[in-house]
């Protein structure tokens, strides 16, 4: 009789997991077809583009400068240990272009963003704002879905390459005032060792990892249940998997960018 | 010109996962008439108004309007842009000003909008269900109640639609306030003669607005019939409403 028990809680759980894959998959593919079909709503899409981007330039620059800063402190310490200590600049760089900008940046707006969606497209769901979208014939998928998608995959990449030189200006500040590095020596380090491919791999990750934010916490948003719990249920949610899918996506678009 | 539009569902079934919450509802809703759906909560009356409004899929039965048979989104879509629609909630866009929410419709949907014709035509909607003028640039949250539910009607007629539908329009509202939405309701179905479907608990609002009433009870028609025909009948469900 346990037996039974035990298989059909492990074929529910299975059903539960399959039909949220359905429904994770359904809202991708409505994305996707609504996104070729339109209609596109500029205007949209530009506020998003300025709340969404231009609003999370101070988080995203305080934190990659003193990511900068931590990075060129951590790296002088351990570099003394074999008499490598020329080499911060040029680790600074390529550590903050390919894996600490992009990641750094994704993690800080999967938090802003995809918490503010979510929680935007959620209090609306509730209110039957989205409801209302449809009778006055304008597609909640056009309207709300699509610009904050585009907005994220644009934003992330334009502020992961502020991130990168507010970064590389961070380790460079605290190398030249507090590591007694020749202002040039450094610059011309930092320059020497990093290569195009540093930096625009770290934009190509941004890119998906703008995509992820965007696509999930529009889809907590949508999938809002009722009542104020079920917006803060999706807010939660969607931090939480915008964040694991993009560590791990990380890991991902890393082994494929740099794994030859 | 008023264009007359009729309504008929014929064996509606609406089921989420096992639990049936509307069971075979049939009704018909003939030009300038007005339906007045009345019910406990839960009884399954927001859901018929979303299922006629394509925003539920129906399990099994039939929604016709003007006697074509709705299927598929291409005919859901036709269907609300003939639709005026005021929420319970009001549904008002927190982000966009009162004149913007009322001329949503037109302003996103139309290819070159004309900004200044659009505002002027949401100011004159504006007057037209007694609000002052001068809020038309606030937005929806400096508003009190009374003033977002008028808000919510100016939208539904804004686009001048065929059919309007109110759902719970005295929810949350003072009775002085509740008359005073009702006789607004009143006045613009009279003036312009449009076919009206109203969802309310409250049976005086009922009673003063319907041509036809309709009594839902677990999911199901448990009455129909015009406001005379309620006031006599024997219906113990109907006689509660009516004594309550």
């Amino acid at each position: 009789m346990k037996i039974i028990l035990y298989v059909a809680l492990i074929g529910n759980t299975l059903l539960i997991f399959m039909s949220k894959i359905g429904i994770f998959s359904r809202f991708t593919w409505k994305i996707l077809s609504y996104a070729l079909t339109g209609p596109f709503y500029a205007k949209a899409f530009f506020n998003q583009l300025v709340q969404i981007g231009f609003m999370s330039l101070p988080v995203v620059g305080l934190t990659a400068i003193f990511t900068g800063a931590a990075l060129a402190l951590q790296i002088y310490s351990g570099g003394t240990r074999f008499n490598a200590e020329s080499v911060v600049p040029s680790i600074v760089a390529i550590g903050i272009c390919r894996e600490l900008g992009p990641v750094l940046c994704g993690l800080i707006m999967s938090g802003r963003v995809a918490s503010s969606i979510s929680a935007e497209i959620g209090t609306m769901k509730v209110t039957e704002q989205i409801d209302a979208l449809y009778t006055l014939n304008s597609n909640p998928y056009n309207f709300l879905i699509i610009p904050r998608v585009f907005a994220c995959v644009i934003s992330l990449p334009l502020l992961t390459l502020t991130g990168d030189i507010l970064g590389i200006l961070g380790g460079f500040l605290v190398g030249v005032s507090t590591l007694e590095f020749n202002p040039s020596n450094y610059l011309l380090n930092t320059i020497k060792f990093l290569e195009l491919a540093d930096v625009v791999s770290g934009l190509i990750k941004a890119s998906f990892f703008g995509l992820i934010i965007g696509v999930l916490g529009t889809f907590h948003g949508l999938n809002t249940t009722v009542g104020a719990r079920g917006v803060g249920k999706a807010t939660i949610n969607s931090v939480v998997w915008s964040s694991i899918t993009i560590l791990a996506a990380n890991y991902i678009l890393t082994e494929a960018l740099f794994n030859k | 010109m008023i264009r007359k539009s009729k309504i008929e569902v014929k064996n509606l079934n609406k089921a989420i996962d096992t639990k049936r919450i509307l069971k075979n509802i049939s009704f018909k809703l003939e030009p300038e008439e007005h339906l007045v759906i009345i019910g406990g909560s839960g009884a399954g009356k927001s859901m018929l108004a979303k299922c006629i409004l394509g925003l539920e899929d129906i399990s099994s039965g039939s929604i016709f309007f003007d006697g074509k048979l709705i299927s598929g989104n291409a005919d859901r879509q036709k269907i609300l842009n003939k639709l005026g629609v005021c929420f319970q909630s009001n549904a008002l866009f927190d982000s966009y000003n009162i004149w913007q929410n009322i001329a949503f419709k037109k302003l996103y949907n139309e290819k070159f909008p004309s900004i200044l014709k659009l505002r002027k035509l949401a100011i004159e909607t504006l007057r037209e269900v007694g609000l002052p003028t001068n809020i038309a640039e606030d937005y929806p949250s400096e508003l009190s109640g009374g003033m977002q539910k008028r808000v919510g009607i100016a939208r539904s007629i804004f686009s001048e639609p065929d059919i309007l539908i109110f759902d719970e329009p005295t929810t949350g509202l003072d009775p002085i306030m509740s008359k005073k939405i009702i006789a607004l309701i009143s006045k613009i179905i009279k003036d312009s003669k449009k076919t009206a479907i109203t969802i309310t608990h409250d049976i005086n609002l009922a009673m003063f607005l319907a041509t036809k009433i309709i009594l839902l009870d677990d999911g199901k028609v448990e009455w129909s019939g015009n406001p005379k025909q309620a006031i006599l009948s024997k219906n113990k469900l109907l006689k509660i409403f009516l004594n309550a």
